[in-house]
């Protein structure tokens, strides 16, 4: 019951930290940890909640594993892109998975943590072991290397 | 950036395809469930064992009954065939025969007809019954070997030795004396007597008075008929019984305690997982005394206490767990004036690990209604009833509904209010042996299964827990005496 309910959740998370050929792995992982740590989900939080924590640190775990977890801290050169204002809404979820998937390891960690999961900086800080402002800038770079694909992409369009 | 909203809008609760083989993977990862000694089952096995192989194995098991019965089976066809003999007037074998023994009078009445002689070889009653139910019955002393000793001893004979023998077909005997079988005495023992004369006679029974038939069927003829001795070596017949209605048993024994959890409201399935999880059965025991009255017919009421004790083991790991400080650090000038403090909080992670034995303790009355049916040496007993609940105690911790660790004692504070101080009615279903070991004592074997009717848990905790019982009461019965 567990399982078929939150399957499909996970599945989809894994497959924005890990990248598709990866995700099945990873949530074989999580579920185990979910099964063998259930009782240490806390009443100040959902269930789903719990159960959406444990599979982003299994994601995080996975990653630092593979070291694949390596941040950019080369200075922020990337310009800004002009992207038309409706580009993201447009997109459906597959596309912008898509988009995600075109993102580095470290950027798209930060990215997901931020953008989707909703932790603060100093949470990710926390999560990753680094500094605030180096979730922060690398937040900004993965919203300007998302910027410039979509650029590209309309370009392409064009 | 602006765009955020539309990833978290999109992605967030997005789903993806699971492979069907997903499932199996994670399964044949999962902890295993520890392989516990089946030790109730073990215990229950090897005395249900231990009972049948003292069924099986009892030398003596059917000392209850009559061991004398063939030999007056034997005299009886004995006597009714050396009565059917012909009268003669050479000494009959017969005569030495009877004074040797019952066997060889045995042997004695292969010469005569078997549609001769009646060998009722159920009972003296039976005897009295079947020959009252025939035509022609005569009552037949012991054979002589020449008429006149069978007349000087026809008075003697007549008294102490006398039987009963039908004749199925035309009646050949010599009928030389008729003896009013009113006037014997209940003694049967033919064999103690020697009988020297050889007296014959045959009786008509309709000339009998109703008085000579119903001696034999009086219950003190019967026990010196069969000449029945006690057997020292069965505790049952000891004389006259002494043995009061009354007798205590005191027992216990090992057993398991199921537990099953229902969810009420159908939305804590995750609670439940997390319970039975968290909590497993360690032990479960139990120790009892009870006052038995024996009624007639072999049923019987049983009232005692019993008292019931469950262990659990409460297994909590918190890998996540913190612990928070408070610092304070205080400055001070160098001639000692306080400058300032500076309080800060420090939150320390860690791993909670809580191993809790829980104990779960039940004071029951029961009122039992029992049926014992004899077996060889042995008793069987049937046992069923209400048992009352006097009060329940519960001590431990376990997790509440949002899966926090929380004490459920009692005299605990800030304690969750989870068990019912007194669970009520249960019922009680046992089955045993009595195996008796000397005159004032038995033993006592009796796997037996508590079936508790209401949940144990409080009316409106949203997860009802049902606890029952089954044990094996290992125990011994005293017997009072009068």
């Amino acid at each position: 019951m567990l399982y078929d309910r939150f399957a499909p959740l996970l599945m989809s998370i894994c497959r924005r930290y890990v990248g598709p050929s990866n995700a099945e792995d990873v949530v074989q992982d999580s579920f185990v940890r979910i099964f063998q740590y259930l009782m240490q989900y806390r009443s100040d939080g959902s269930f789903e909640g719990w159960i959406r924590r444990v599979c982003v640190n299994t994601c995080i775990r996975h990653l630092e594993k593979a070291k694949r977890l390596q941040l950019d801290y080369s200075g922020d050169t990337l310009p800004e892109y002009p992207v038309e204002p409706d580009a993201i809404s447009k997109m459906g979820a597959d596309e912008l998975m898509r988009l995600i998937d075109t993102l580095p390891d470290g950027y798209r960690t930060v990215f997901n943590l931020s953008v989707i999961e909703g932790f603060h900086h100093k949470e990710i800080a926390q999560l990753l072991g680094i500094e605030e402002s180096s979730s922060r800038s690398q937040l900004t770079k993965a919203r300007k290397y998302i910027q410039r694909s979509l650029a590209a992409t309309q370009k392409v369009e064009l | 950036m602006k765009d955020q909203n539309y990833f978290k809008e999109k992605l967030f609760n997005h789903t993806a395809a699971v492979p069907d083989e997903l499932w199996h993977k994670i399964e044949s990862q999962l902890p295993a469930n520890k392989k516990r000694f089946p030790f109730f089952w073990f215990t229950l096995a090897a005395g249900t064992v231990l009972t049948a192989t003292l069924i099986m194995w009892n030398p003596t098991r059917n000392q209850d009954t009559i061991p004398e019965k063939p030999a007056i089976e034997e005299k009886t066809d004995t006597i009714a065939t050396a009565v059917s003999l012909p009268l003669s007037t050479e000494p009959s074998p017969t005569t030495e025969v009877l004074a040797s023994g019952i066997s060889e009078t045995h042997n004695a009445s292969s010469t005569v007809p078997a549609n001769s002689v009646s060998a009722n070889t159920s009972s003296a009653i039976t005897i009295s019954a079947n020959n009252s139910s025939a035509n022609n019955i005569s009552a037949t002393s012991k054979t002589s070997s020449t008429p006149s000793e069978k007349n000087s001893k026809k008075t003697k004979n007549a008294t102490n030795q006398n039987t009963f023998s039908t004749d199925s077909g035309n009646t050949t005997h010599n009928r030389n004396r008729k003896n009013d079988i009113a006037s014997h005495s209940s003694t049967f023992d033919l064999i103690s007597e020697s009988a020297p004369a050889s007296v014959r006679s045959d009786i008509n029974i309709d000339a009998l008075p109703p008085s000579g038939i119903n001696l034999i069927t009086d219950e003190e003829d019967l026990i010196t008929i069969s000449g029945i001795r006690p057997d020292p070596s069965c505790y049952k017949f000891t004389g006259e019984s002494t043995i009061s209605p009354l007798s205590l048993d005191v027992f216990g024994g090992p057993g398991i305690s199921p537990r099953s959890f229902q969810d009420v409201a159908g939305e804590l399935a995750f609670y439940k997982a997390a319970r039975e999880a968290t909590e497993a059965r360690q032990y479960a025991w139990s120790v009892g005394a009870r006052v038995n009255y024996n009624l007639k017919q072999g049923y019987a009421l049983r009232v005692g206490l019993l008292y019931q004790q469950n262990g659990d083991v409460f297994d909590y790991t918190d890998s996540l767990a913190t612990q928070t400080t408070t610092r304070i650090d205080s400055f001070f000038a160098a001639d000692g004036s306080f400058l300032y403090a500076d309080t800060s909080r420090v939150l320390i992670l860690g791993t909670l690990i809580k191993k809790i034995h829980n104990r779960y303790t039940h004071i029951d009355v029961p009122l039992i209604f029992s049926y014992e049916l004899p077996l060889g040496r042995s008793t069987i007993m049937l046992n069923a009833g209400p048992v009352i609940n006097l009060t329940s105690n519960y001590k431990g911790q376990m997790l509440d509904p949002g899966l926090v660790p929380r004490h459920f004692s009692s005299n605990q504070q800030n304690a969750i209010k989870v068990y019912k101080n007194n669970v009520g009615l249960s019922l009680y279903l046992g089955a045993g042996l009595i195996l008796p070991i000397n005159e004032h004592f038995s033993a006592l074997v009796e796997p037996r299964f508590l079936y508790r009717v209401n949940p144990v848990t409080l009316d409106g905790y949203p997860l009802e827990e049902h606890r029952h019982y089954a044990g094996l009461n290992v125990g011994l019965r005293y017997h009072f005496h009068q």
